[in-house]
């Protein structure tokens, strides 16, 4: 199938910086994909980029199949929503979402019709006549959101959408954003810094960072297999413990940790024994247990009671400080000063290179 | 003149929220707008029933100024005019003072304040000195022609550069421009450029981007501006008086003259300012309406 958003060797640069090299990226039709990345790395302009109001200093940009570089953003099969809705102020919510059909000049009949659609869609049935300045954050979103759904584009771009809103309704609208794509079929991009939320929504997820998509995948292949420290890091929490490859086959790798201990772990790459590179072990996969056999050694420093969990920070022989994530029952026991056992299971942890990005 | 109240009733936005403690607080507004605005034309109203009688005026009510002012075409005349330069001048004003709000606002938008500082420093400078800074542009020796004749583009001096009615529309949109710039850069800071993204990403092209989101949320600049540039021009009479020559006299002038020297008639006067004021507050409301009609949504 033709890809909804192609984008090949989109490059842009702003004087002497450059705020993307070279991306490629295909964004299937009928899904929901983000980009995700500090602020600064690019992901806002790579979306512009899309929706016309930059242009790429080179590369294209296809909408299923047609390549639209050089088309100015009314004529693109896309539409945006902002941080801040940008309701028109004089225009009423119905107007507002009217707006882009009454321009296409649709019969008066039929725009009344798909105004409302798009207002039960949002779950605002009733609210036609309100004034913008009238309504609440989420509110405001959701008329944003229809009004660019009106015109049914080929491609919705969101550009942190939720952002302003307080964490209780960010985390419902973001059910409410995954469900709407899903029944209307069509293909949204979501350019976000909030890893849970991208998490939460997306088919695919485009990590970047500086200019680069360092990583282009599922939520869990992001999560369970990231293929360079940075996404480890930036998606979810993790332990990173440097050392060096000691002996390496296809499957995994033999890593010698700073303490001298030596663990099995899986690798995304291939590195040659001998590679110093960084050990990944996400909190909820260490094990605890009292007394100094059975994995590495260290001493309790610290336990941080979540509600739903427990955080323990072990320091090791080396000083390096390592968080696990234990359930109540688990951490009972555990004092501060106790030494204890650090252990994962083998396809608890990930080396990574250090060259990777 | 009277744009106070004009500019006051039509700045308010559209849809504006009701908040109680707001009469309270204009009150100090309201009560120098009593006293400098609303006695003063209540006693000019009053004047403008009496008679003059040689060098007296007597307390009576008799209609004749309002009469003279029917009967005679000149005065019709002189009115039209002045309205004609009025509308001609803040038509000429207001879509420049826009153009220029919106290169301030979104192109330039790093400059605006230094363009806004130069702005005001015009704007204070002197309304005479102004006036004659435009006597030696478009003089018979004037900047324009001497430098057209320097070119060899002209033989003779153009001569209708200046003492015309030329000159005082040009001299006019020179002196308010700063003054229409003011209530249109503020209103368009309430546009974001997301507001004009969004229009153009939903489909809009430029011109009706600028007809149903620019316009309309600068629209109650728009009219300040408007109104202004309206008032002002045609209540106006000391540049028809240095630059506009004969043909360049407005109603401005005639009512002054009623007022001072050897022919002067305070009730004529008075009656004169008020079929002015009258005049141009139809025209302003009028022309309120049209604008929001052709942008309407």
């Amino acid at each position: 199938m033709i890809p909804a958003v192609e984008i090949s060797g989109v490059r842009k640069s702003f004087g002497d910086f450059t705020a993307l090299h070279e991306i490629d990226l295909a964004i299937a039709q009928q899904s929901f994909v983000s980009l995700l990345g500090a602020s600064g790395c690019g992901k806002t302009t790579l979306l512009r980029i899309v929706a016309g109001f930059e242009s790429a200093s080179s590369g294209t940009v296809r909408i299923a199949g047609e390549d639209i570089t050089g088309v100015p953003p009314h004529a693109r099969p896309t539409n945006i929503v902002f941080q801040r809705g940008a309701l028109f102020p004089h225009m009423s919510v119905r107007e507002n979402v009217g707006y882009s059909l009454k321009l296409r000049k649709w019969p008066k009949q039929k725009i009344d019709a798909q105004v409302d659609r798009m207002l039960a869609l949002v779950r605002l049935e009733g609210f036609g006549d309100r004034d913008p300045a009238k309504l609440s954050g989420g509110q405001v979103q959701r008329v944003a959101l229809a009004r660019a759904l009106a015109s049914e584009p080929r491609v919705l771009l969101l550009d942190e959408p939720l952002s302003a809103l307080d964490l209780k309704l960010r985390q419902q609208m973001q059910l409410e954003l995954r469900g709407l794509q899903r029944s209307l079929g069509a293909t949204f991009v979501f350019v976000t810094h909030d890893q849970t939320e991208a998490l939460v929504m997306s088919d695919r997820i485009a990590i970047m960072n500086a200019g680069r998509i360092v990583q282009f995948g599922t939520p869990q292949e992001i999560y369970t297999r990231p293929s360079s420290i940075f996404v480890s890091d930036f998606i979810g929490q993790t332990n990173l413990l440097p050392g060096e490859v000691v002996a390496a086959d296809a499957a995994s790798v033999q890593f010698r940790l700073r303490t001298g201990d030596v663990v099995k772990a899986g690798a995304p790459m291939p590195l040659a024994a001998g590679t110093k590179a960084v050990l990944s072990v996400r909190p909820e996969n260490i094990r605890l247990a009292k007394g100094a056999d059975g994995g590495l050694r260290g001493t309790v420093r610290e336990s941080v009671y979540l509600g739903s969990s427990v955080r323990v920070a072990v320091g090791l022989d080396d000083a390096a400080l390592i968080w696990a994530e234990l359930r109540e029952n688990e951490a009972a026991g555990l004092a501060i000063g106790d030494a204890v056992a650090v252990s994962w299971p083998d396809n608890g942890a990930l080396v990574l290179g250090e060259g990777s990005t | 003149m009277s744009s106070a109240d004009a500019v006051a009733s039509m700045s308010t936005p559209p849809r504006s929220s009701g908040r109680g403690g707001v009469p309270l607080m204009l009150a100090p507004v309201g009560g120098f707008y009593l006293l400098f605005f609303v006695i003063p034309m209540c006693s000019l109203f009053v004047l403008s029933f009496w008679r003059a009688q040689g060098f007296d005026i007597v307390p009576t009510f008799t209609l004749d100024s309002y009469a003279k002012i029917a009967s005679s075409p000149l005065y019709r005349i002189i009115l039209l005019r002045t309205i004609g330069v009025g509308l001609v001048t803040a038509a000429i004003t207001v879509p420049i003072a826009f153009a220029l709000s919106y290169l301030m606002r979104f192109v330039f938008e790093r400059r605006a304040q230094l363009i806004l500082q130069l702005l005001l420093i015009s704007l204070f400078s002197g309304y005479l000195v102004r006036i004659y800074a435009w006597r030696t542009i478009l003089g018979k020796q004037g900047l324009l022609n001497s430098t057209f004749t320097w070119l060899g583009l002209i033989d003779a001096p153009i001569e209708f550069l200046i003492y015309s009615r030329f000159a005082v529309i040009v001299t006019l949109v020179g002196l308010l421009l700063p003054l229409a710039v003011l209530p249109i850069y503020s209103a368009m800071s309430n546009i974001s450029r997301d507001h004009l993204e969004i229009a153009s990403d939903l489909g809009s092209r430029r011109l009706y981007l600028v007809r149903t989101i620019l316009i309309p949320m600068a629209l109650p600049g728009v009219n300040t501006a408007f109104a202004f540039t309206f008032l002002l021009a045609a209540g106006d009479f000391v540049t028809p008086n240095l630059v506009g020559g004969s043909q360049g006299i407005m109603i401005g002038n005639v009512i002054a003259d009623q007022f001072r020297g050897t022919g002067a008639n305070w009730p004529l006067g008075a009656a004169l300012a008020f079929v002015t004021v009258s005049c141009v507050m139809l025209i302003v409301w009028a022309i309120n309406r049209v604008i929001r009609w052709v942008t309407r949504w």
